[in-house]
């Protein structure tokens, strides 16, 4: 039997202003293959801290390619969101993720972008090719890993 | 993003609208927060009942007006959180920093 996979694909402009469309695109896809309010919404949100991550540093220098790639691929058990751009890159190793008993007490400004993707999303990776290609894929599994894990032990029982 | 502002009795109140998102927009944010704080107007209710959409800039923001306003001896108080709106709140822990209310009167009695 083979798998079926879906994928949908968005180009548009690095721009602020785009961001309402890309969670639109985002959310009415996410929407459609099933997940409630609540998941589309974290969605949405994952894809919009990436996006906005892209345009805020890949693309501060304005003579690169200033496109961005929206990529949603669909199987049986999860959505993976890839966004791609064309510009400068980032060590991901070099990224902290702020600890946020620390965060909270003395609220810092900033930081919270890359915390909220991890937290909003099942699993978060980079591939990162500065100035060539730069990919963060972000996997949402249409069950709940935990709930996974409680139905797989139920049976078992 | 638009604000207005408003002041009822000691407190400022800003009614937020469109998207917080930072950028040009945490330039006009500041500058409401410093006019606040320059005419003694430190306890400040922000209304974001007609807020579409806030990402970590947005977050970012308000918790710079929230330092600025306590480090003057006043607060920053969110009203008419949507829950599209509470979700990065909520997923940050920063629910517990900022104080919520159901109506900007009630955020405004509050004080």
């Amino acid at each position: 039997m083979t798998l079926k996979t879906k994928e949908y694909k968005l180009r548009i402009p690095s721009q602020t202003d785009n961001l309402e469309l890309i969670r639109y695109f985002v959310g009415r896809v996410a929407e459609k293959v099933g997940f409630d309010d609540e998941d589309v919404g974290k969605i949405e949100l994952a894809c919009d801290e990436a996006c906005t991550n892209v345009i805020k540093h890949a693309y501060s220098d304005r003579s690169q390619h200033q496109s961005l790639d929206i990529a949603i691929k669909l199987d049986y058990q999860k959505l993976t969101l890839i966004v791609t751009d064309h510009g400068k890159g980032f060590d991901p190793q070099a990224i902290k993720i702020p600890d946020m008993k620390e965060y909270l007490a003395e609220l810092k400004v900033g930081g919270l972008g890359i915390y909220l993707m991890k937290t909003l999303m099942d699993e978060v990776t980079y591939d990162i090719k500065p100035g060539l290609r730069n990919q963060v894929s972000m996997v949402k599994y249409f069950i709940n890993k935990k709930d996974s894990m409680v139905v797989n032990n139920s049976k078992k029982a | 993003m638009e604000i207005k502002t408003r002041t009822e009795g000691a407190v400022r109140i800003l009614e937020m609208t469109g998207d917080l998102m930072g950028g040009a927009e945490l330039d006009r944010f500041r500058q409401c927060i410093d006019e606040a704080i320059e005419e003694e107007k430190v306890n400040v209710v922000v209304d974001l009942g007609k807020v579409n959409w806030m990402n970590s800039s947005g977050l970012g923001m308000l918790i710079s007006g929230l330092t600025s306003l306590r480090s003057s001896g006043g607060d920053l108080r969110l009203a008419n959180l949507t829950e599209r709106i509470r979700r990065p709140l909520q997923i940050t822990k920063l629910d517990s920093v900022f104080q919520q209310f159901t109506s900007v009167a009630d955020a405004v009695k509050s004080y």
